[in-house]
Order: structure tokens, then C-alpha cells, then sequence
């Protein structure tokens, strides 16, 4: 208690009456404000009573000013949130199809499409609640900009602070001393830190004193803190840097003048001094370097040390400690050798971590084994080569991209629950995993759950609907679609080859150099994540030029761009975000190519490299890239909604320009992945009141999507409940983005559990709920029967409560100052956390089992549960207007289209299922090898660069580019099919749906339901 | 509804309607392409800025290493050869047979190729003078930016070649006609680029 | 879609498209030749540093425009989604180039 005697203490300073009113518990809370504040705090103070380490337990007034700050936005915020989580359960309830008063025939409005005076609140209200937010963001950046001086009667101490591998050097250059991983404050006064790194960037912060700033080699950044109250305060680096991370801390401790004068002159006159030897001693050697206290040899040594360091080559930290040779290597198998298998590894070093890395290893090959000899067996090759591999209908490259996301999607499920795992063990214990293994794991989870799962599952599902709502046959280049396909695939079969083969990258999926440049990860970790990386950034890029183009130029007759479902309006907006976003990842991952194959220095710490250009350009992608995935899930479940609720979107046109202001607004806010990188205060808060921004038109869809429940007869299908879970999670990991938006908050929480847990707030209902809902809703489209709605919803309970078990822990985590991709943890109180987060991971687990058992159980089933007429959920768009599965040229005749939710008219005006009045010979594009030959050609071309085997290079890449241009010299691309096999074959389906019965709502899920809905007068 | 069709680079229009029909997506994506392409040299640019200035590393700088007469020689080739290929599209859309095609190609080809030349021996005096890529971050962010652009020239002369060959063997289809199309945007798009080059590289690093 | 380009047929003729790309040649050589004059005759360096730059640029914005114009074939009569893709990526360019320099050399200030 004795902390938050300080706390409160320390509130009564800062002025803030609204904290003061409900710390003061014993007296009487008049006002409901103060009271719902209290209930916050008292939330805040059950994470705090257990651990009393984070920015929320302040010991100076820097932290305070941060926390009161945190707590005012979560209050604003609430106005809108609250009647969010009000409405939304009273919409689902009131407008269920079972409810009988509900239902009558005034209530039920199925074109209730807009309301002026709702709209103009559902703007409203977030554009009022983001000034608010924003003009008090503006304030706080300047107020809190960490170079500020702060206002205090004592003069500052000057404290220089150097970083090295895992340690830090505190030097004061007033007092002629230096201390290592200690560090000596004087209570009251404010400490002025002046801080760079001798090795790569890493981030410096003490959380109860206040936010932190990133330390670079030949860079100086600035902080100011002050300790209000005498004590011992943990310091810590929050940035990544190797295997040493987790234990790279130091003690600040606060002391009256006396006792810090006292402390000076002890170490002037009997601590040995800090010579050259010793400060070699400190560079070269890793680890901790204990609390020994050192004399400073030279006053200037923090200065000289941007010049001399530079220069300084340091040995390897991560992977294996191998010599790099500066020669080109021109052996037949360049760098690779017999000790790169991961099963030699294991062998020779059998261990627990290795073992497990072995195993990884062994389940990829088994697998892979596996699938050969089945395909063997049931002579399956053929038919994978000739209907797949080489198709390039849009729907079957579709399907091919989903199946790599499932794949690549148990892979990075299972990691997460062995970190999580992990984790939640490795309180003062070393666990299961050691540190380098461990930093394989994050890294290879998040590039294989961006780049992997997310972007082969959007593509998929963007390459199978889109066409056939817009009433096109396919897009607008089919083989450059497989092409892409087969990029992205390639990506994907490097990372899968690293389990086997050599070893991943530690430095995470964003790869900050200079960490991962050549000089600090030599190994060939780095070289897999830039090659895999790189070939399914030019396959995006690709796929988003061809399906723009697709929208502008292939739309049937009468789809005007404002009749387009919004699910093609998000996908158009993807697309254009991929054309723009993707390039600065390729220039990114080229320059770190070149500077690790080439010796170029674009990131590298000596001769002019600047690793801040790199988080600058990795961001330039990396923001667009979270919209990139996330619109077309928001398009998902804007089709999933109005289906599900018998009704018209709501508010169709406001969607739209939401969703194209949030295409533009995504690329002024990349600049808030690094608010801690020490730029200037207005900087930081124009990027941040542009990533508030953001938010409105967010709000405003989810305010729509209640909207388009309210007046409806909601039906809670799988798909429809990963859609309302969605809206509820996902203005959570709003709130908190809202939070991290504000540079001063960013300061205490950046790098933190409490990050990590928003973004995955923010991406697993946003996109992983939106393709699943999405995969529900169309995979009777695709496949010809219905998913087991049974093991659906179990899958979605176990997702949903997965969820929330999984993450909830780790923003409490994240408060209490611990840090992501940290292998090993030191405070007790943390366990309980982490506990609970693994049991939620196993649920995520139970989850993704589900939806594969579901798989399994429908197709045995998939004769009661066929829907040949190929509408079973009353859809609106012109893709139910087919049969299920399509043929292969999408429509017999193409549409016309003449109004919005075009399919939904066509039955009410008995139009639907009319045969036309004549047919036309199709063209179709012809399968072609071309595009599985680049696609291992890219495998091959990513392997040789990776192990420098330079011949195969050449090679592979010839063999690439002479796959096109031989391409280019075919001219037969198209074949035929007559009318009369257009005309037999639709005639016959049109045939039984006619004769098939129509299924009312009510009786969607059971064997009645063959595809024909029953249309309501 | 039929739209006033007019893509960017020169219309085939009405001497082949057929192929300019064709032509409405073909050259529209491949627009859209260029324009992603364009994103890529606008970083490059965003880079040089910042590392020619922040990151010479006690190193040359512009001023030492450029040679503004070279330049001068690669910017008039490279404009000449926008030039020739301009008579080219016309030969392709007006003149339905005979060499002026083929002449005009084959002179932006020798044109092409004199620019890359000149760039290498542009790169090999620097080399020579120790201001290699490895020198500093500003002669790195430079050899990228200009040897992306002279890589995307070379390209443009395979794909040159490539189409050369096809006309001879296949004759003026209309893939073949698309093809030389888009060829024609992306020849254009890299003089855009090579102005922006000669302006704020060489020009910008010799007036500083 | 466009109706006042509807009622101008486009007419294709020889003439019309050769004037096309002598004017956009001969503007073209002339701003080039411009630019390079004011640097290598050392007529820049009058000027104060920045209008200097700023007169480069200008003329390189012109160049660029004039490429577009004549060789591209993009004008206001073109279509209109090509048109609005230009502009479109003229103001992302503008966002990623002008947002890297003023953050790169924010930082590099600051770093000092």
C-alpha cells in the first residue's frame, strides 16, 4: 500500500481534480463522472496493487502527467463506445428473426437505407470527441516532448547515456564518473539525459519515471525525467537487440544531494578508473555488466563515440556464432552446409529448444511427404497440375490463395501458443525456448501472419467474389493473377523451407537494421525474411495494379462504380493501396539487401548509414498495410450484415466515402510506428491528430453496420456472429489505438505487451474475423454445399472468448511495464497474466481445430447440405445470381445492372432465373505452365541468394524472365466454348432451380435449403 | 454509351479500331503499373534527398564526383530517344507497313544504348575516383537511385529487342501493336524519371 | 460519360500527332538546355541558394508536364480515370516524398 500512498501523493500535485475527487475514497462521490473514474482506477489499482511497476503507479511527474492523460481519453472515448455496446446487443435482440412482436410488418424495413439526422450524429459524434482529443494531443506533445526541459527550481543533472549489447553506461560528465547498469538520481531534481548506442538501436525507459526515447549509434537523442520521490525504479531497454534482451536492465535510484554528492566522491576516489581497457572490456563483452561503478577516463568520451564507434565491428549476436568472410563465395552450394539442417543441429546440440526446432522441422517434411504420396496414390497429380496449378480462372486461384493462408495459418497458430506457452513458464526460468529460438519465433509469426495468412487470405477471397460481383468473367489479367499467386506462394515455401534449412531472422517482422544488417546478424536468418518478403511484396503489388484495373475496365454493362457492392469498394480501395503502398517495402528490404550482400550503407551504423530512414520507409508500407487487409474484411461484413439482416446496407454512400477517406487518410499517419524516435513535438502531433483521424470514418462504419442490423430480421449465422463479435472487439482495440495515437502515451506504452495486444485487437477481429465470416458466408459459392453451422459456432465461441483471454492480460501486462519479445520474465506478479493468456491461446487453437473439423464434418456430409441453385442465404449481389459452384466462365450471359444490390431487385421483379434471350460463344483464358515455372523459379531464385549460391541465381532468374518472354511469343491464350455448351448447361441448371423449392429464412440451415431463397413480396 | 476513349500515349484510334479497343484495359493497367513504379523512384528521390546531404560520412561530395557535361550528353540521348520512339508510335498507327517502324526502333535502340554506355563509364570514373557505393551513404543512395533507372533502361532495351524479334516473326498483331504501346509509356515514363535525376541529383548536387 | 468530348469527335491525323512531338521535343530541349545553362555557366550562383534550387525545380515541374503533355498524350481531355490516377499519385508522391524529408530532416536536426 505503501506505493499508492505515493501515488496518491503524487496525483495531489497534478492537479487533476477529477482523479483527486475518487482517490479520496472515504469521502462521499457526488458527481457519476467521478464515480465511473473511480471505478477505472480501481480497475487500474487491482493491476497496480499486484505489480506497481508501469506508467500507472507515476514517481514523477512526467509519468503522472501520462497516466492522467491515458485516463481522460479512455473517459472521452466511452461517449461513443458506451452507446455502441448498448445499441448492439438491444439491435440483435429486438430485430431477431424469431422474435414474433418484433417482427411485424412495421418493423421490419427491409429498404430503410438512410436517416439525415442519424447520420449527421454517427459523423458527429466521433468529429466532436476527435477535437476534443486532438486539441488536448496537441497540447500534450508540446508539453510532454521528452526534450523539453522541466520546469524545476533545481538546476538539471547532466546524465550522458551510452547503450551497449545488453547493458547500459551512464556517464556524468559533471561529476567525472561513470556507473554501469546503475544509475544515481537526485530526488526533486530533474535528470537531463543526453543518449546514444555503441551497437544497434534500442529504446531507454524507466516506466514509473515517465516514456522512453530510441538510442542510436552516431545519433543523440534527449529525455528528461525527474524522480519526485526517493526509491528504486527498474530501467530497462524496450527494443529488441538479441539474445541478451531480456535481461538488459539496470536500477535508477533517487537519493537526497547528500547521499548522491557522497556516492561521487566514492567513486572518484576508490572505483577503478575507465581506460581504454575497460571500456573495450565493456563494448565487446556481452551481458550484464553488474552495478560496478567506473571513472570516466575522458570527458568527451560520449562525444567521441558517434566517431569512433562507428568504426567499431562487433562480433555476431545472434544465430550462430560463424566467422563472415569478406569473400565472394563461389563454392557449388555457397554458404550451405550439412550443419544447416535443422535435424543436424539437433543432433549435435540436443537440447530442449532444438529439440522442439527439429520437430517443427520434421512435421514440414512429414507433411510434405505425406501429401506426395497421397497424391501419388490416388494418381492426384494430373488433375492437381491440369485444374490447378496451371489454372488461371480467377476462382480457382482464389480457392489456391485461401488453402496457402489456412497453411501457412497453423503453422504461425501453433508458434503463438508455444510463445505463449513459453511465456507464461518463464518467470525466473528459462523455459522451454532458448532466446535465439524464441526471436525465430516472433519474427516467423508475425511475417507469416501479415504477409502469409492475411494477405493470401484477403487476395483470395478479394479473387474469387470480386469478379463475379461486379458481373465480370474474370479479371482483367488472368495469368498475371496466377503470377502473383505463385509470388506470394513462393514467399511463403522460404519461410516454410527456413524450419528445415538453416534458421529464420530474430528481428522481428519489421526487421529494424541495424540489427538485422550484416554486421549484428550475419547468418542467413535475415537473408530468408528480406527474399520471402520481397517476392510477395512485387506478387501484391501485382495483384492490386490487376484488380484496379479490373474494376475500372471489366464491369458489366450498368454496374456504375455507385452500384458496386461494398465489398468491391474496399477491394478497389485495397487495390489502390497496394499499387501505392507496396513499393517503399520493396525499396526497403532492397536497400537492406544491398547493404548485407553489397556493402552498401543506407542502415548500417558507420560511414553515413541512417537506420531512422529505414523505420521511416518500412512504415511508408506498413501502415497502408494494416488498411491494406483490413477494408476488404470491412467490406466482408458489410455484404455479411445486409445479407444476414434481410436488408439493405445502411447508409451505402457514407460507407463509401468512409471507406475512400480512410484509403487517403492511411497514408499520412505511418510516422506513429515511431513517435519514440525523437523528432519534433509538432511532428509528432500532426501525425498523431491524423491517425485520430482515422477514426471517424472508422466509428462512422461501425455506427452504419449497427444501423443496417436495426430494422431487419437478424439471422446469428457463424458468419454473422464473427461479424457482431467483430464490432464489439474491435472498437475496444479502437479505443486503445485512439490511446497510442497521442505521442505522450506512445512514449509509456510503445514496445509493450499493451501494443502488442492492441494491434492483435485491432487485426484478428478486423481481418482474421472478416475472412473467416467471409469464408463462412461464401464457401457454399465456391464448394456447392453448406458449412455444419454446429461447428461453426463452436469454432466462433473459442475464437471470440479465445480472444479476450489471450489479450486482455496483456494490456494489463503492458501497464505494468513488461515488454514484447521478451524470452524471460523477472517479476513474479506477471505469472497469473501470463497464465491466463496461454489458456486463451489454447482456445485460439480449439478454434482453428474447429473450423477444420467443421471443414471435414460438412464435406461427409455435403449431400444433405448441397445448394445447387446457388443463392442459400438471400444474398443481394450478383455472385449468388449463379449456380454454386460457377462455371467456369462466371455468368452465361453477362448482366445488366440496373440498380444497387442488383440480385435482391432481379427476384423481387421475378427477373431472377429467366432464361435470356440468347447466347454468345465465351472466351476463356487457357491454363498455362508459365505461372507455377516462375513461381519455382522465385523459390529457387530466394534459396540462392539466401546461401549465396550465385550460379543457381543466375539461373533461376533467367529462367524467370525467359518464362515470360517465351510467353509472350504464344498466341494462342484463349479457347472457346460454343454457345450451344453455354446454352445446355445453363438452360439445365436454370431448369432445377425452377423446379426447386424456396426456402424461407427460417429454415436456412437444414436440408431444405438447396440454394433457391424464398422471396419476400 | 460509348466513351470518348483516349488512353495515355498516342491512340491507335480510328486507323485500327479493333486493336485501340483491345487497347482500353491493356494500357490502362499497364498505367496503372507505371504509376507503382513511380512510387518506387519517388522513395529513391525521398532518400538521396535526405542521405546526399546527412550522409557523406567525410566522404566526396556531389559536387566532387559529378560529371555535369556527361550528364548533359545522357539527358540529350535520352530525349532523343523519347523522341525517336514518338516517331515510331506514329509509324506503328500511320504507316501500316514498310521500315520506318523498324528504322525508328532500331535508332531509339542505338540511342538507348549509347545512354547506358555513358552511364557506366560515368560509374567507372567514380569507381576509379574511390567513390564507390561502399564510400558513403550518399554515393550508396546515389548508385541506387541511378543504376535502378539505368536498370529500367536496359529492360526497356531488352523488351526492345524482344519486340523487334516478334514483329518480325509474328508481324504487327494486335498483341504485338499493345505491346509496343506500353512500351512507348514506359520509354516516356523513364525520361519523366531521368528529368527528376538530372535535376536533383546532378543539377541540385553541383548548384549546392 | 464526358459530354463535352462526345461532341468533338477525335480525328486522327498524321500531321496533328507529328506537331505533337515536335512541340514536346523542342520544349523539352529547351527547358533541359535551360536548367543546364544556369548551373554550368554559373549564372545560379547569383541567385540566393534557394530561389536557385527553387528555379531548377520549377523548370523541372514544367519538363514534366511537357513529357506528360506531348508524349504521354494526358491532358484534361483525356480519360478521365487516367487523369485522376495522375493526380491521385501525384498527391501520395507528394505525401510519402514531402513526409520522409520533412521527418528525415526533423530527426537529423534533432539528433545533433
Amino acid at each position: 500500500m505503501l506505493t499508492w500512498q505515493a501515488t496518491a501523493a503524487t496525483l495531489a500535485q497534478s492537479n487533476n481534480t477529477i482523479i483527486m475527487v475518487s482517490m479520496r475514497r472515504n469521502r462521499p462521490q457526488p458527481h457519476a463522472l467521478a464515480r465511473c473514474t473511480g471505478a477505472l482506477l480501481l480497475t487500474l489499482q487491482s493491476i497496480c496493487a499486484s505489480a506497481s511497476d508501469g506508467f500507472i503507479n507515476p514517481a514523477g511527474p512526467v509519468a503522472a502527467a501520462l497516466r492522467d492523460h491515458f485516463v481522460f481519453i479512455v473517459l472521452v472515448m466511452m461517449v461513443v463506445i458506451v452507446p455502441l455496446f448498448i445499441a448492439l446487443p438491444w439491435a440483435l435482440w429486438r430485430y431477431r428473426i424469431g422474435n414474433k412482436s418484433g417482427n411485424t410488418s412495421g418493423n421490419y424495413q427491409p429498404e430503410w437505407e438512410f436517416s439525415w439526422s442519424l447520420e449527421l450524429l454517427v459523423w458527429g459524434l466521433p468529429v466532436v470527441i476527435v477535437t476534443i482529443l486532438g486539441w488536448k494531443l496537441w497540447e500534450q506533445s508540446y508539453q510532454l516532448d521528452p526534450y523539453r526541459p522541466l520546469p524545476a527550481t533545481a538546476a538539471p543533472l547532466e546524465v550522458q547515456v551510452i547503450s551497449l549489447d545488453w547493458k547500459w553506461v551512464f556517464i556524468y560528465p559533471d561529476q567525472g564518473i561513470a556507473s554501469a547498469d546503475e544509475l544515481m538520481m537526485v530526488t526533486g531534481r530533474p535528470v537531463r539525459f543526453r543518449l546514444t548506442s555503441g551497437t544497434v538501436m534500442q529504446s531507454f525507459m524507466i516506466p514509473r519515471l515517465g516514456g522512453q526515447i530510441y538510442t542510436m549509434a552516431g545519433m543523440i537523442t534527449q529525455l528528461n525525467l525527474l524522480a519526485s520521490e526517493p526509491g528504486e525504479f527498474r530501467g530497462l531497454n524496450t527494443q529488441y537487440n538479441g539474445m541478451g534482451f531480456a535481461n538488459q536492465k539496470f536500477l535508477a535510484r533517487a537519493v537526497s544531494q547528500a547521499d548522491f554528492d557522497a556516492w561521487a566522491a566514492n567513486v572518484r576516489q576508490s572505483k577503478p578508473p575507465l581506460d581504454q581497457a575497460a571500456w573495450a572490456q565493456l563494448m565487446t563483452v556481452f551481458g550484464t555488466a553488474g552495478p560496478a561503478v567506473l571513472r570516466q577516463h575522458c570527458r568527451r568520451l560520449f562525444c567521441r563515440l558517434r566517431v569512433e564507434l562507428q568504426r567499431q565491428s562487433s562480433p555476431p549476436r545472434s544465430g550462430r556464432n560463424e566467422i563472415v568472410s569478406a569473400e565472394p563465395n563461389f563454392a557449388l552450394l555457397g554458404k550451405l552446409t550439412a550443419q544447416d539442417i535443422s535435424f543436424v543441429q539437433t543432433w549435435e546440440n540436443p537440447v530442449m529448444s532444438e529439440f522442439i526446432a527439429a520437430s517443427a522441422g520434421g512435421v514440414m517434411v512429414i507433411g510434405a511427404v505425406v501429401v506426395i504420396a497421397l497424391l501419388t496414390y490416388y494418381r492426384g497429380w494430373r488433375a492437381l497440375w491440369c485444374d490447378w496449378l496451371t489454372s488461371v480462372d480467377h476462382k480457382k486461384v482464389g480457392i489456391m490463395y485461401i488453402v496457402v493462408a489456412f497453411v501457412m495459418l497453423s503453422r504461425a497458430i501453433i508458434e503463438a501458443v508455444l510463445m505463449r506457452y513459453h511465456q507464461s513458464i518463464a518467470v525466473n526460468d528459462p523455459g522451454v525456448l532458448s532466446p535465439d529460438h524464441f526471436g525465430q519465433l516472433f519474427s516467423t509469426h508475425g511475417s507469416i501472419m501479415i504477409f502469409f495468412v492475411a494477405m493470401p487470405f484477403v487476395s483470395g477471397i478479394m479473387n474469387y467474389i470480386m469478379p463475379q460481383q461486379i458481373g465480370a468473367r474474370d479479371v482483367s489479367f488472368p495469368l498475371l493473377n496466377a503470377i502473383s499467386l505463385w509470388l506470394t506462394a513462393a514467399g511463403a515455401a522460404l519461410v516454410m523451407i527456413s524450419l528445415v534449412v538453416g534458421q529464420f531472422s530474430t528481428g522481428g517482422w519489421t526487421a529494424y537494421p541495424p540489427y538485422t544488417g550484416i554486421e549484428f546478424s550475419p547468418g542467413e536468418g535475415v537473408d530468408y525474411w528480406i527474399w520471402s518478403i520481397s517476392l510477395s511484396s512485387v506478387g501484391s503489388t501485382l495483384t492490386g495494379v490487376n484488380f484496379a484495373t479490373t474494376i475500372y475496365k471489366n464491369r458489366a454493362p450498368g454496374m456504375t462504380l455507385f452500384r458496386m457492392p461494398l465489398f468491391c469498394w474496399t477491394t478497389l480501395c485495397t487495390s489502390i493501396l497496394m499499387i501505392f503502398a507496396m513499393a517503399p517495402l520493396t525499396i526497403a528490404t532492397l536497400m537492406l539487401a544491398l547493404d548485407r550482400y553489397a556493402g552498401f550503407h543506407f542502415f548500417t551504423n558507420d560511414l553515413g548509414g541512417n537506420m531512422m530512414n529505414y523505420a521511416n520507409l518500412f512504415w511508408l508500407f506498413g501502415h497502408p498495410e494494416v488498411y491494406i487487409l483490413i477494408l476488404p474484411a470491412f467490406g466482408v461484413f458489410s455484404e455479411v450484415i445486409s445479407t444476414y439482416s434481410g436488408k439493405v446496407i445502411y447508409g451505402y454512400k457514407s460507407l463509401v466515402f468512409a471507406t475512400m477517406s480512410i484509403a487517403v487518410l492511411s497514408f499520412t499517419v505511418w510516422l506513429h510506428h515511431f513517435f519514440t524516435m525523437g523528432q519534433g513535438a509538432n511532428v509528432n502531433a500532426i501525425f498523431g491528430i491524423a491517425t485520430m483521424l482515422i477514426g471517424v470514418p472508422t466509428g462512422v462504419k461501425v455506427y452504419d453496420w449497427l444501423l443496417t442490423m436495426v430494422r431487419g430480421r437478424i439471422r446469428l449465422t457463424t458468419a454473422m456472429l464473427f461479424s457482431v463479435s467483430f464490432m464489439v472487439t474491435f472498437v475496444i482495440g479502437g479505443l486503445t489505438g485512439v490511446i497510442l495515437a497521442n505521442p505522450p502515451v506512445d512514449f509509456a506504452v510503445h514496445n509493450s505487451l499493451f501494443l502488442v495486444a492492441h494491434f492483435h485487437n485491432m487485426v484478428i477481429p478486423g481481418v482474421l474475423f472478416g475472412m473467416i465470416a467471409g469464408y463462412q458466408f461464401w464457401f457454399p459459392k465456391a464448394f456447392g454445399f453448406r458449412l455444419a453451422e454446429y461447428w461453426g459456432k463452436w469454432s466462433f465461441w473459442c475464437w471470440s472468448i479465445g480472444f479476450y483471454l489471450t489479450f486482455m492480460p496483456l494490456y494489463a501486462l503492458g501497464l505494468m511495464g513488461a515488454m514484447r519479445r521478451t524470452v524471460e520474465w523477472f517479476r513474479p506478479e506477471y505469472t497469473g497474466w501470463l497464465q491466463v493468456s496461454f489458456i486463451g491461446a489454447m482456445l485460439l487453437l480449439a478454434g482453428f481445430t474447429f473450423l477444420a473439423v467443421q471443414l471435414v464434418v460438412s464435406m461427409r456430409q455435403r449431400d444433405q447440405r448441397r445448394v445447387p441453385a446457388g443463392d442459400p442465404w438471400d444474398g443481394r449481389s450478383l455472385e449468388w445470381s449463379n449456380s454454386a459452384p460457377p462455371p467456369e466462365y462466371n455468368f452465361a450471359v453477362v448482366p445488366t445492372v440496373f440498380a444497387q444490390d442488383v440480385f435482391t431487385r432481379m427476384k423481387q421483379q421475378q427477373q431472377a432465373y429467366a432464361s435470356p434471350d440468347h447466347y454468345e460463344d465465351i472466351l476463356v483464358p487457357t491454363n498455362s505452365m508459365v505461372a507455377p515455372v516462375i513461381g519455382i523459379a522465385a523459390i529457387v531464385f530466394g534459396f540462392a541468394l539466401v546461401w549465396h549460391i550465385w550460379w543457381l541465381v543466375g539461373v533461376s532468374f533467367a529462367g524467370m524472365w525467359g518464362a515470360v518472354i517465351a510467353r509472350s511469343f504464344v498466341t494462342e491464350t484463349e479457347r472457346v466454348i460454343p454457345a450451344s455448351e453455354v446454352m445446355a448447361e445453363h438452360e439445365a441448371w436454370l431448369q432445377r432451380v425452377r423446379a426447386s423449392a424456396e426456402t424461407p429464412r427460417e429454415l436456412e440451415d437444414t436440408r431444405s435449403n438447396v440454394g433457391r431463397a424464398q422471396v419476400l413480396a | 454509351m460509348k466513351q470518348p476513349l483516349s488512353h495515355p500515349g498516342l491512340n491507335l484510334g480510328s486507323t485500327d479500331e479493333y486493336s485501340h479497343d483491345e487497347a482500353e484495359p491493356v494500357i490502362f493497367g499497364f498505367w496503372v503499373f507505371l504509376m507503382a513504379d513511380l512510387v518506387l523512384f519517388a522513395l529513391l528521390f525521398a532518400t538521396y534527398a535526405s542521405m546526399s546531404v546527412q550522409g557523406q560520412a567525410g566522404g566526396p561530395t556531389p559536387a566532387d564526383v559529378f560529371d555535369l557535361p556527361s550528364a548533359f550528353i545522357e539527358t540529350m540521348l535520352l530525349l532523343a530517344s523519347s523522341i525517336t520512339f514518338g516517331m515510331a508510335s506514329l509509324a506503328l498507327k500511320y504507316r501500316a507497313d514498310g521500315p520506318h517502324l523498324v528504322f525508328w526502333l532500331a535508332l531509339t535502340f542505338l540511342l538507348g544504348a549509347g545512354f547506358i554506355g555513358m552511364e557506366l563509364r560515368d560509374f567507372q570514373t567514380m569507381i576509379a575516383q574511390g567513390a564507390t557505393p561502399q564510400r558513403s551513404g550518399f554515393l550508396s543512395a546515389f548508385f541506387l537511385l541511378v543504376a535502378t533507372h539505368g536498370i529500367h533502361v536496359t529492360a526497356g532495351l531488352v523488351w526492345m529487342l524482344v519486340l523487334l524479334l516478334q514483329l518480325r516473326v509474328q508481324g504487327r498483331t494486335t498483341a504485338v501493336k499493345l505491346r509496343l504501346m506500353r512500351l512507348a509509356l514506359f520509354w516516356h515514363m523513364l525520361d519523366i524519371v531521368w528529368v527528376c535525376i538530372f535535376t536533383f541529383v546532378y543539377l541540385f548536387g553541383v548548384a549546392l | 460519360m464526358n459530354g463535352d468530348a462526345m461532341s468533338k469527335p477525335h480525328v486522327d491525323s498524321y500531321a496533328q500527332d507529328l506537331r505533337s512531338y515536335c512541340i514536346g521535343g523542342v520544349l523539352a530541349l529547351l527547358l533541359t538546355a535551360l536548367a543546364f545553362a544556369l548551373v554550368a555557366f554559373g549564372i545560379l550562383p547569383l541567385f540566393e541558394r534557394l530561389v536557385a534550387l527553387a528555379v531548377l525545380a520549377v523548370l523541372a515541374v514544367v519538363q514534366i508536364v511537357v513529357h506528360f503533355r506531348y508524349f504521354l498524350h494526358i491532358s484534361w481531355r483525356s480519360h478521365r480515370d487516367d487523369l485522376q490516377l495522375v493526380l491521385f499519385t501525384s498527391l501520395i508522391l507528394f505525401l510519402m516524398v514531402g513526409g520522409t524529408i520533412w521527418i528525415l530532416f526533423n530527426l537529423h536536426e534533432r539528433m545533433m
